[in-house]
């Protein structure tokens, strides 16, 4: 279905210069340097896939996503979306995706989302009773029901959000590209678009990737992961591939009598938190729990309090960053 | 253009929505023609000689703006073009116009138009009916000036599109426009004909005035109108407009072209 091949996006940006005049110098005469958003990347996704394309902000996510949607033409590399080349083949390829970028609608502000939705058929050549059938579809799994009739600027995020989503898939698509869909929506919204898109999947086998920073989702929505880190991929599997491999990462969190002591051990993370008390942060492969705890002891402080915690997939991916996806 | 039809629906349904609103610009637009056949009057009281026509044929004229300008203005939604880019562009929601599988520039059209048939049928027509009935606005002569007319009409319109689009893609380059609005619509309200008719000016300016578009998106369609032209100028004036209308909406086209590659290969 999708297949990318040593892809790579290079910004030009204008540098920023320092000093007089700076301003009227860049105008004039323009210094740039170059950004690599991805750097040669490499994946597949097959039909039917959900996968979850996740990293820090700037990691290359969304340059990616718009490559594989045509709205953005590679620097060098290959992107193929169900045999056609996404930007050069644009408009035949735009009627096979659906995209939705939770940081901003594409649907028209000020206009009611019924009247978008109509609008979009017509763009997009969709016959009537195939939009009938859609519109009652989304209408009762995204509940859009009683704010059908507002125009978007009048709806709240979650509404927004779903709105988008029934917009991006009035013409059934067969890809849906979903950008940071959960960002910002509350827990119960959170749910109900989780339980949607998973419907969208399996009922219609609408292929998935998507982006995100929310643990749950990848959790609840995803089978595979492609974690990508200064534009370079610096892992693509299973999810919970990922646990078994940095799953013996714990944090302790420690409260003390006295003065927290200062912890310097080779491989071990610290932070002092907001209570005054100190998360340490190792791995179980160099120091088990009681070694750590007699490293703490001799240092002369006295622990009041102790929790201790496996690391959750937020901690995990910030490994594989720290690690730069050695072994990968 | 295939969209128009839904563009036009959603206009309905946002001043459904918004019926103070839409009240309140049908209001204005009477007010405003009241005004302006008041200014006319007062004005020919004063001297007949400088307005240089009969007192109906220019109050007719000068209504006759007013609801043009209506029409080729619509302000519920955010229909203009050059609006629309550059809130989109203010926002960065422009990638999300080029997600879709229309041209930018047709899709704004038929936006466009969507909204200036609402503005003629719900806002103007009501307008004139009463300009005609109880304001002394003259009907045009006979059907062969009325059709010319329309026909001038919606030319001038794509003419205010296709500038308005250059307009919209001048934002790219510069992302605010508000200076730039000013200057041009300064430019439109003093040398359309809009407000003060053409022949009032100095011979030098109207020199000037006729190798720009901006009289071909009031001066004509009025005149055709008002029968200040004979029937033989009506075809040279159509074909005026027409140059101009292709003109401008080829070069908005081609600039869009290239914001399109630069978007795409640079990122914006």
């Amino acid at each position: 279905m999708i297949t990318v091949n040593n892809l790579s996006k290079t910004y030009r940006i204008v540098r920023p210069r320092e000093g007089r005049f700076s301003a009227l110098k860049s105008l004039v005469h323009p210094e740039y340097i170059e950004r690599r958003a991805v750097d040669g990347i490499h994946f597949s996704i097959k039909d039917g896939e959900i996968v979850g394309y996740i990293g820090q902000n700037g990691a290359g996510k969304s340059t990616t996503i718009k490559m594989l949607s045509g709205i953005l033409v590679p620097t060098s590399g290959e992107v193929y979306v169900d045999g056609l080349i996404p930007h050069r083949d644009r408009k035949e390829h735009l009627h096979n995706i659906g995209v939705v970028f939770g940081q901003k609608t594409s649907l028209w502000w000020d206009v009611p989302v019924i009247d978008s939705l109509h609008i979009l058929k017509k763009m997009y050549r969709v016959e009537d009773e195939r939009f009938q059938k859609n519109l009652a579809l989304f209408t009762e799994l995204l509940d859009l029901g009683n704010f059908l009739n507002q125009p978007v600027r009048q709806l709240s995020l979650g509404q927004r959000v779903r709105a988008d989503l029934a917009a991006a898939l009035m013409h059934d698509p067969k890809i849906l590209f979903l950008d940071e869909p959960t960002i910002g929506v509350d827990v119960v919204a959170k749910e109900r678009l989780r339980k949607f898109i998973l419907e969208i999947n399996r009922e219609r086998g609408v292929s998935v990737l998507l982006t995100t920073h929310d643990v749950v989702d990848m959790e609840k929505l995803v089978n595979r992961v492609i974690v990508i880190h200064g534009g370079r991929l610096i892992y693509d599997g299973a999810i919970h591939g990922l646990r078994e491999r940095y799953g013996r990462q714990r944090r302790m969190e420690l409260q003390f009598e006295n003065e927290p002591p200062d912890l310097t051990l080779p491989g071990v993370d610290t932070e002092r938190m907001e209570d005054g008390g100190l998360a340490v942060m190792f791995d179980q492969n160099a120091y088990t729990v009681d070694e750590m705890l007699s490293h703490i002891r001799k240092t002369g402080s006295t622990i009041r309090d102790i929790i201790i915690q496996k690391a959750d997939i937020e901690q995990i991916v910030r490994d594989i960053y720290q690690e730069g996806g050695r072994d990968v | 253009m295939r969209t128009f039809p839904a563009f036009l629906k959603a206009q309905q349904r946002f001043a459904g929505l918004y019926r103070m609103d839409f009240l309140l610009k049908l209001l204005y637009g009477m007010l405003a023609m009241y005004g302006v056949r008041s200014l006319w009057v007062v004005l020919y009281a004063q001297d007949p000689a400088i307005v240089g026509r009969s007192l109906p044929s220019m109050i007719t004229y000068a209504m006759l703006a007013v609801a043009l300008d209506i029409i080729f203005y619509p302000s519920a939604l955010d229909a203009a073009p050059q609006n629309y880019i550059s809130e989109q562009v203010r926002t960065g929601r422009i990638d999300t116009d080029l997600l879709r599988p229309m041209d930018l520039q047709i899709q704004l059209l038929s936006r466009n138009v969507g909204a200036a048939i609402f503005s003629a049928l719900w806002l103007v027509l009501p307008a004139w009916l009463l300009g005609v009935l109880l304001l002394g606005m003259e009907l045009p002569p006979d059907i062969y000036y009325g059709v010319g007319f329309l026909v001038s009409a919606m030319l001038s319109f794509l003419i205010l599109f296709s500038l308005n689009f250059l307009l919209g893609m001048v934002c790219f380059a510069t992302v605010n426009i508000g200076q730039i609005t000013m200057a041009y619509s300064g430019m439109i309200t003093i040398l359309s004909g809009k407000l003060i008719p053409n022949w009032l000016y100095p011979e030098w300016m109207q020199t000037l005035i006729r190798f720009l578009p901006f009289r071909c998106i009031f001066e004509t369609p009025l005149n055709i109108y008002t029968a200040a032209v004979t029937g033989r100028q009506i075809p040279k004036g159509l074909l005026l407009q027409t140059i101009w209308a292709a003109v401008l909406f080829g070069m908005g086209h081609l600039l869009w072209k290239g914001m399109h590659r630069r978007l795409t290969v640079q990122g914006g």
